[in-house]
């Protein structure tokens, strides 16, 4: 039972007692009073018989009456207050028990709350230092996110270069390429006019065997011009002799043309000799050649052509393929320096967050502060504890909730405002 | 030539945050840790093209920065830019009055946040 209600029951005892000893207080001043006027009627005759038997006298007899009616009617009212008092004194030590065992409680209630107070500062300092050491870890933490996600933009950025230069030297390889294959195509169309150029080298060279051939008709006349020579330079000897001493001489130089006809005709089978070895030979080697070698080396030709118009397609494909590479890189990097930016605006929320926490860590050090100066007046630790509340919920409010809550945007503050 | 962006706030991870951000997007970014070593940055012969403040800073805050700056030569046209987790209208209307060019509330996407500065840095 709480200690007000201890009191009440005192106030209430020493009412009750003051009530009842006014009641019969009353009670007995009237019974008794009327007690005496009956026992004085009615002892008048008493008095009468006492004076002629005993012979007393009639005053002494009254107040002897009268005395020892007060002397009862008190005794009975002493004993009745007696017992009212004893009752009441018997309530008022149970109700000082109570008040002193209610008092203990409450001491040791009060030692329970101030420890509970400094626990409570112990806990909250304990939960401030954890929440400032969250706030600096998660600080560091999106730092390193940052700077990881800049160096991811950075690399991005560095392959971008990369391919751009890249782009610039195929743009220089391509143009050396062209200009290689306008060169290559012409030995191509070079190797392509080959057979023909080799047909027209043939003809050449047939027209020249037929010459040699002609010439071979020219070691014939020469032979026969030495033959008639030589009957000519037979019949000459024949006159130098026939003319004795006058054609010797003649003879001299008839043998001398005879000499130079036979010298001739040597020559000339020689020459002949010479030119059909070498018309065999010219004529097996440009057979083999027309035969076997030529048509080798013109199919050799051909595929030489048909490989280059290969290589020049493999080239435009492989340029098409490097132009559609470099232009869905440049794409993706595109869209993913976007979502780095992007990356980069969500980790805003780590200032946010850490705006709040600081927010709870103040609320923090102010509650503590309050419980550790609740001693000097506790009854007003509950209106100091709604105040800091209180400040914290205004706070909050000053400031806007992240776009991740469920809150739907207040219109009359919008997000993005410009004036 | 690339524009620059005066990023002033007290929060490491804000003003690394935006610098990398406003960087990918092309900007030259200039930051500062609160109102003091803005305006002795300005004072300093930087010359942005936009300003980006936090409002709560230690020092010197977002809206004395505003105040002060404004009244810098060179400064009376300069776009500025509130970037802050404060909300309340009567700390907007006090921007505003003192030159503000917008508020923007924390966090601003990556995207959103170019837009506005576009929007009020024309040919950025």
């Amino acid at each position: 039972m709480p200690i007000t209600n201890q009191h009440q029951v005192v106030i209430d005892a020493n009412l009750a007692q003051a009530r009842m000893l006014r009641r019969t207080m009353g009670w007995i001043n009237l019974l008794g009073s009327l007690a005496i006027t009956i026992l004085v009627y009615l002892t008048h005759d008493w008095l009468n018989l006492g004076l002629q038997t005993a012979g007393s006298n009639a005053a002494l007899i009254h107040a002897l009456i009268f005395g020892g009616a007060v002397l009862g009617t008190n005794f009975i009212a002493g004993l009745v207050f007696f017992r009212f008092s004893f009752r009441v004194n018997s309530a008022l030590c149970q109700t000082w028990d109570r008040v002193i065992q209610e008092l203990r409680q409450g001491q040791q209630q009060a030692q329970g709350d101030k420890e509970a107070r400094a626990l409570t500062v112990e806990q909250d300092q304990a939960i401030e230092q954890q929440l400032g050491e969250t706030v600096a870890e998660t600080e560091a933490s999106t730092l390193n996110v940052i700077e990881r996600t800049s160096q991811l933009n950075a690399d991005a950025a560095h392959l971008l270069d990369y391919l751009k230069k890249s782009t610039g030297n195929a743009k220089s390889m391509e143009e050396d390429i062209s200009g290689r294959l306008e060169d290559i195509t012409e030995i191509a169309l070079l190797v392509q006019e080959l057979p023909t150029r080799i047909q027209a080298d043939m003809e050449a060279i047939e027209k020249v065997l037929h010459d040699i051939r002609q010439l071979g008709g020219l070691t014939s006349s020469i032979k026969q011009i030495s033959k008639k020579t030589r009957l000519l330079a037979l019949n000459a000897a024949i006159e130098a002799a026939r003319a004795g001493e006058a054609g010797r001489g003649f003879a001299v130089v008839a043998g001398e043309v005879q000499s130079l006809a036979d010298h001739a005709t040597e020559t000339a089978d020689t020459i002949e000799d010479g030119l059909n070895r070498a018309l065999q030979n010219v004529e097996r080697n440009l057979q083999f050649t027309l035969l076997e070698g030529s048509q080798e080396q013109l199919e050799q030709a051909s595929k030489a052509v048909e490989s280059i118009h290969r290589l020049r397609d493999n080239y435009e494909d492989v340029r098409q393929f490097y132009k559609v590479l470099f232009s869905v890189i440049t794409h993706h990097n595109t869209s993913l320096a976007t979502q780095i930016s992007d990356i980069l605006g969500l980790l805003q929320y780590q200032d946010v967050t850490g705006q709040r926490l600081e927010r709870i860590r103040t609320t923090l050090n102010h509650r503590a502060s309050v419980l550790i100066n609740a001693d000097d007046d506790p009854t007003q630790l509950p209106n100091q504890l709604r105040a800091v509340f209180d400040d914290y919920l205004r706070s909050e409010a000053n400031h806007a909730r992240s776009q991740t809550s469920q809150a739907a945007e207040d219109p009359n503050e919008p997000r993005i405002e410009l004036f | 030539m690339s524009k620059t962006i005066l990023v002033v706030d007290d929060s490491a991870t804000m003003v690394m945050s935006l610098k990398a951000s406003l960087e990918i997007a092309g900007f030259t970014v200039e930051t500062a840790g609160d109102g003091v070593q803005a305006i002795s940055k300005l004072k300093s012969g930087i010359k942005p093209d936009l300003i980006l403040t936090d409002i709560n800073m230690p020092n010197m805050g977002g809206i004395d920065f505003i105040r002060n700056a404004r009244a810098l030569p060179g400064m009376r046209f300069t776009p500025i830019l509130a970037l802050t987790t404060e909300s309340q209208q009567a700390k907007r209307d006090e921007a505003k009055k003192l030159g503000a060019t917008g508020w923007l509330v924390k966090p601003v996407g990556g995207a959103d946040l170019i837009k506005v500065i576009k929007q009020v840095l024309p040919g950025a």
